[in-house]
Parts: C-alpha cells; structure tokens; sequence
C-alpha cells in the first residue's frame, strides 16, 4: 500500500481518504511548492553576495565590542528608576510571543535595513526598554496554559483555570450560573481604572470577545462563549460581546477596536463587508447600535475608511469592528476587502481618544494573530506580527512620555517556535542553514538541508516518510509551513517563561523571574489602586 | 520522379499531422461563462493490486453554483464547502454533518496554510496538470449524454476521464499508480434546481474558526474531528 500522498495529484488524495475514510476534493487543489526559478535562484545568489556578512562583519573586532559594551554600561548605570506614580499604563500583549519569536522578528526586520550587520544586531522597539523580567505562565491547573488563565494574572493578579476569564480558580469550566460567577470574579485593572475615573481602551487584531481582551471586561467561565449563539440555553450568565457592551464600570470602555463582527450582529442583518455572511447572534440583538445608543459622543466603524474619518477629538465612545471574525494577519492586511487599520494605527487613534482625559488611561493593546500563526506552523506571518507589535510599540513611546505613562511588553505564553543549527552570520532567517565560511547548506544525516526555523510540533510534519529535499525550495515564502517534529494539525503552545518589557513609572519593579501574576501587581502599584479591590 | 515522390512524401506527413491534430485534442474546459449548476452523486472505488486489500467504496454528492461548490461523503456524514465572494476571495467550510460542527477557514487561514485555490479546478475537480496531460481519442457517451474520452501518456501514472461536454464535468475519472486504482464515476446528475437530494441544511452548526482550533485542546468534539481536518500540508514529498 502507498503510504505517501504523491500519487494522488487529480480527484482524491488517497492518503487523506485512508486517514478518514473519505473523499475530499479540496485539499487536492492547492498548491504551495514555492520552487525556485532559475531566475529566483540567480537572484537569490546575487543578494547574498550583496549582502557579504563576512564582509559588514569585519567592523566588529574586539575594539567595536568594548567600546558599544562601554557604552551600554554607561547608560546602564545613567539609568534612574521612576518612583513616580503613572498618569497612564498601556499594556501590550504579543499572543503566544515567545522568546524565540521576538528573536527571530529582530533578525528578519533587522535583515531588511539597509547597512546591517547581518540582521542579529537588530533590536525591535520593546527590547530596547530598560526594564526586563521573566514571567512564569503557568495556571492553577495546567503547566502549559492558554490565553485565558495567563491574560486574568497578567489583568487582574489571579491566576486561575485554563479556559476561564478573569474568575478564581474556584469556578468550574463552563459554569453557567451568573450567581456563581459574580461570587467568585475578580476586578480587572481596566475596571479599576473606570472606576477611578480614567478612560480605558482595549485594541487588538483578534476578535475582540477573544480571551485575551475579554480577560479586560467580561467575567466567564468559558472562552468560547463569545456571543449567545455559543452559550447554553439554561446559562444565565451574559455572553462576552454583551458583557463588553454592558460594561459596568464608570463611564464604559471608551476605546474597543479589533475583530468579532459577528459576535454583534443579529443572524439576520447581513455582513457590511463580507456578501452572502450574516451576523452571528440568535437574539436579535445588534450590539453596535446599542453602543451607540449607549454611550454619547460614540462612533462605531467597521472598516478603514470609516476609521480614517474618525476625529478623536469629537469621539469618546469609539467601537472598531473591522472583521466578523479575527481581523488579517500584517502581511495579508493590504488585500482586505474592506480594508482594515494596523496595529499601529489603532493604537495611536486609541492614544488620541484616551489621552483626553486629564486624569490617565490605561490601555490594552493585543497582537493576537502571533499566536494564530504559530498555530498554523507559519513562522513569517507570526514573525511579520510581531514586528507590527514592535511599530505599535515604538507608535505609543512617540505619542507618550515615560515619565508619567508605564508601558509594558509581555506574552501570554510561548509556543514551541525554535531557532536551531549554526548558520552562519547575516544567514537569512528564514532561510537553510549554511554555515560559517561554506558554500553549501548544512546537511542533516541522510544529506538532506534544514531550515533555521522549526517547530517542535504541528501541521509542518512531513513524514512518515524521510524528510523532503528543501534544496529547491524557496522557504522564505510567506506561505511556507517550516518543518515540525511531531504530527499535530495545530501546533501547540510551550510552557517556558516569556519576557515582560518595562518602561515608565514603576518599571524598574519588573526584575528577575516573577509569577505572571506581578506584572498586574506593578501596574495597580504605578497606578496607586489597591490590588484586587 | 524524385522530386516528386518528395513532395508527395512532404504532404502524406503535412496531411498525417494535421489529422493527428484533429482527432487528438487538449482539455479545454469553457471557463469564460458559469458552468452548469449540478448535483451530481459520484462513486468512489478505490482498489489495490494486492489482492488481500479490500475494495474501498464511497458514494458523495457535488453540488455545484455559480459562487458555491458542496460535497457531502455519505460515508461519514461529512463535507466541503467552498465559497466565492463577489471580490473573488475563497473561503472553505469542513462540515460535520454528525456533530453539527463547522469549522471556517477564512481567506486568510487558507494563505496561512499554504493554500492557494484554484476554483476551475475545484468545479470541475480537474486540476490544471491534470488538464494540461490529457488528449483526447474518442468519442463517448455516459449516461445518454454526448462525452469525450480523455487519457494522459504518462505509463507510470495512467489518467483517462470521460468528459461531459455540456456539463463540463468529469463523468469518470480514472487514475492509475503504484499498485491501486481509483476511479470515481458518475451515478447520477441532475440540474442543481431539479436535485432530488436537499443540500445538507448547517445553519445552526456550531461554527469555529480554524484560526481558534489550537486553543480547543479540551473540547472533546473538536478533538474527535481534528485529525480530519485540513492544516497545513507539505510540499516536497
């Protein structure tokens, strides 16, 4: 029996069938061979004898390494913690950003500048914060958690059970009972801000009822029940797109901006961008116009045009829903029907609304698809999203100043991404492993070259059979799936600590290895509330 | 004498190869107007050389629109669904029938995947290699209806389809390779409004994103449906 695809190129793919019993005439029609052209490959060389690292690296001799060592040790000790209170936290969030993640985008944007060293060189915006901690992500019940239980430590202290949204670890997974879950939810730092009469915004590129930002503003025993269409019919606790809409606290978020249309519409309104597709709720309820009823001086829009005729200074209540489900990743953002803003520029519009009120703000900023695509085995996406955090980032440091706004950089967990092998200086990083001096890719046993960029599971297997020949491949196409170790269809998060940047007030409390559960415990302290209450 | 017998010899090989060029034809699917709306119910036979292989045999249905195409394998209650929007973008449904479960791979989970669809192909479930090594040798009819018989010259991967020219649709396709055969035949085909079979109604299908599977580890139905979902795929086996 065959036991490779290869043979089935027309009607079925056999092996698909044996693997289910079924025919399926899909997975048959797409292609992604990203071969090297001739031309592509001439092309490819002429870059890479453009770009000698050997050459470029010549500039770092031991002189180079004292004197820029020097010179960070003499900033180092010019650096002075801010004792000071904040007037405003922006909090972002790389989803599944990972170490290795933050390393690799450093190289892949640092590769791109003109005059570079090789790309390692490179710094993204958050790294060059002052402050530095790790965070232990673990949740009360899984060593390896999900955006849930690690986004309520990082929001509100506590951390809890995987799946449940800023809840002790009290309640049962999928607990239905509003009673329950009212006895045993725990305050948010956005609702302790509304509560002292800040503003609050929630940005992020996933759907906005997804567990990171709903963390922010909804109490829930279960992620998924973003809309009523999802929930129990005997449930009477109120689904997350309602609970962001009857936010109770203060005067209301002022800012949500992301993705999750469908979580707002009713199932008989049709899709504004998207023909054939309708809302997703089953109550009948449009959310969008009750935002609008709800909150004076409030806008809500769902594309960029919309966003672009946005006048912060006329709006206070701004609601963004750009997608009915999770909005693009960066790099296919362009060839959106609609047209969708960038991180970048939903954080600085949101910057523009909240920072009208005198007394602060405290804004949450997500780049949620990092984590969609390390799913999915494709590192460029999730490499190209987190430079888009990094622009986000370096947007908020413009429009604010760190003596009176605290930033800060995390993840809510890692995901199994790794940068392996010796590839020599300046080797592109998501190319083969060439090393040091050589001509030639390295070769694994069987003779075979490898990518520098791996993952430890996920949809990238290519077995049973020997690894493929990536001679002829052209690995740094964005829809490549980089190899993987063990066969999952999803690749999984990974369980070791993730970074926390700091900047601002208080930001020198971010050091050494900490519980997730600190980094709210510094921002309520910059923020002088009084933790959990 | 010489002179002509060269020339006679010249046109023979003119008239050979212009008759040649005749009868044995390339696949050229009309694909500048919208091909007929059909639901048709296939027969899959997949056999082996090894005689102590079983046969195994599917019965699904394709229907086929304008802007949407759906299987439905009647084995396991499953299907596909394929949507073109008016700005040409393609989204793909997994349909479990059983489980009232759907999971949406937007435009772009399916880049993210490394999956570029080509829509011809998925109507007319003929690939553009496929097409490209296909000539023609005779006429046919399947079902009562005017057909064409096609096959590739490749003995190592043998490929023969009989073609519905009205329908412009495969009546059989044929394939040939590394000890097994698999055939997929017509059984019945009808005009998409005159189907006696009603398209599998998912409108109350718990929808999930294929984006959120990676967070669904304890879902125990999207456990029991993930190995038969579409991720990514390799591309040098």
């Amino acid at each position: 029996m065959p036991d490779t695809l290869s043979f089935y190129h027309a009607l079925f793919d056999y092996g698909y069938c044996r693997r289910q019993n079924v025919p399926s005439i899909g997975k048959v029609f797409m292609h992604n061979d990203y071969k090297l052209t001739s031309g592509a490959v001439i092309l490819a060389a002429l870059l890479l004898a453009a770009t000698d690292s050997h050459a470029q690296n010549k500039l770092e001799t031991p002189d180079f390494w004292l004197e820029s060592g020097q010179k960070s040790l003499a900033a180092a000790e010019r650096l002075r913690p801010n004792e000071g209170y904040a007037k405003n936290v922006i909090l972002f969030v790389g989803d599944g950003m990972g170490i290795s993640t933050i390393t690799a985008a450093r190289i892949l944007e640092g590769q791109a500048k003109v005059g570079n060293r090789g790309g390692e060189e490179n710094s993204l915006s958050f790294e060059q914060l002052p402050y530095l901690a790790l965070s232990k992500t673990y949740s009360v019940n899984q060593q390896t958690a999900d955006s849930a239980p690690t986004m309520t430590a990082i929001i509100s202290g506590v951390k809890t059970n995987d799946g449940e949204l800023s809840v002790g670890m009290q309640v049962a997974r999928k607990e239905k009972s509003a009673e329950v879950i009212n006895v045993y939810q725990v305050k948010t730092l956005i609702e302790q801000a509304e509560e002292h009469g800040l503003s609050t915004g929630i940005v992020s590129t996933a759907r906005i009822t997804h567990a990171t930002p709903a963390v922010c503003y909804a109490h829930i025993s279960e992620r998924d029940w973003e809309s009523d269409a999802q929930m129990p019919a005997d449930a009477t606790v109120k689904d997350i797109a309602s609970q962001l809409i009857d936010f109770p606290y203060g005067n209301g978020l002022e800012v949500a901006l992301g993705g999750g249309r469908s979580m707002f519409l009713p199932n008989t309104m049709p899709d504004p961008e998207d023909a054939g597709k309708f809302g997703g709720r089953k109550d009948g309820q449009n959310l969008t116009q009750k935002w609008l009823d709800h909150y004076p001086h409030s806008i809500y829009v769902y594309d960029k045009a919309g966003f672009e005729a946005i006048d912060p200074k006329h709006t206070d209540h701004l609601l963004g829903l750009f997608e009915r489900s999770h909005m693009e990743y960066e790099y296919d953002r362009a060839s959106d029907t609609a047209g969708e803003p960038s991180l970048t520029e939903m954080t600085a519009t949101a910057i523009d609304i909240l920072a009208k009120n005198k007394k602060g703000y405290v804004l949450m900023v997500e780049a949620g698809r990092i984590d969609h695509a390390h799913h999915a085995g494709n590192a460029y996406r999730a490499l190209t999203d987190t430079v888009e955090l990094s622009n986000a980032v370096r947007k908020a440091l413009e429009k604010t100043h760190s003596k009176d706004t605290l930033i800060v950089v995390t993840a809510d967990h890692s995901h199994t991404f790794t940068i392996a092998g010796y590839p020599e200086r300046g080797n592109p990083i998501m190319g083969l492993v060439k090393h040091p001096g050589s001509d030639t890719f390295a070769l694994d046993q069987n003779g075979l070259p490898y990518t520098t960029l791996g993952y430890a599971n996920g949809p990238g297997y290519r077995g049973p059979n020997a690894r493929p020949d990536l001679a002829a491949i052209n690995t740094a196409h964005p829809d490549f799936l980089q190899e993987a170790s063990i066969p999952l269809e999803n690749e999984t998060h990974a369980a070791e600590d993730v970074a926390i940047f700091a900047s601002g007030p208080k930001a020198h409390l971010f050091h050494g290895v900490q519980e997730q559960s600190y980094i709210y415990q510094v921002m309520a302290n910059a923020l002088r509330f009084k933790p959990g209450l | 004498m010489l002179k002509n017998l060269y020339l006679f010899s010249i046109l023979l090989i003119l008239g050979l190869t212009a008759c040649a060029q005749c009868s044995v034809k390339p696949l050229q699917i009309q694909s500048q107007q919208p091909l007929p709306a059909l639901a048709v119910e296939y027969e899959t036979v997949i056999s082996f050389d090894d005689t102590d292989q079983a046969q195994q045999v599917y019965l699904w249905r394709f229907y086929r629109a304008a802007n949407r195409l759906e299987t439905h394998n009647l084995h396991d209650n499953s299907g596909e669904i394929w949507t073109r929007s008016v700005y040409g973008s393609i989204s793909y449904q997994r349909v479990f029938h059983t489980q009232q479960v759907i999971i949406d791979y937007l435009p772009g989970d399916l880049k993210a995947i490394g999956a570029k669809i080509d829509w011809l192909a998925l109507s007319t479930l003929l690939d553009s290699d496929m097409i490209e090594s296909l000539r023609s040798d005779t006429q046919a009819e399947f079902l009562g209806r005017p057909a064409t018989h096609y096959k590739n010259s490749d003995p190592n991967k043998t490929i023969e389809i009989v073609w519905l020219e009205q329908e412009q649709l495969p009546a059989l396709i044929r394939r040939t390779e590394q000890g097994h055969t698999i055939v997929s035949r017509i059984k019945t085909i009808h005009a998409l409004h005159q189907s006696p079979w009603a398209l599998p109604d998912s409108a109350d299908y718990s929808v999930t994103d294929f984006a959120d599977l990676g967070d669904k580890e304890n879902d125990a139905v999207i456990r029991q449906i993930l190995p038969k979902l579409k991720a990514g795929h390799s591309h040098a086996r």
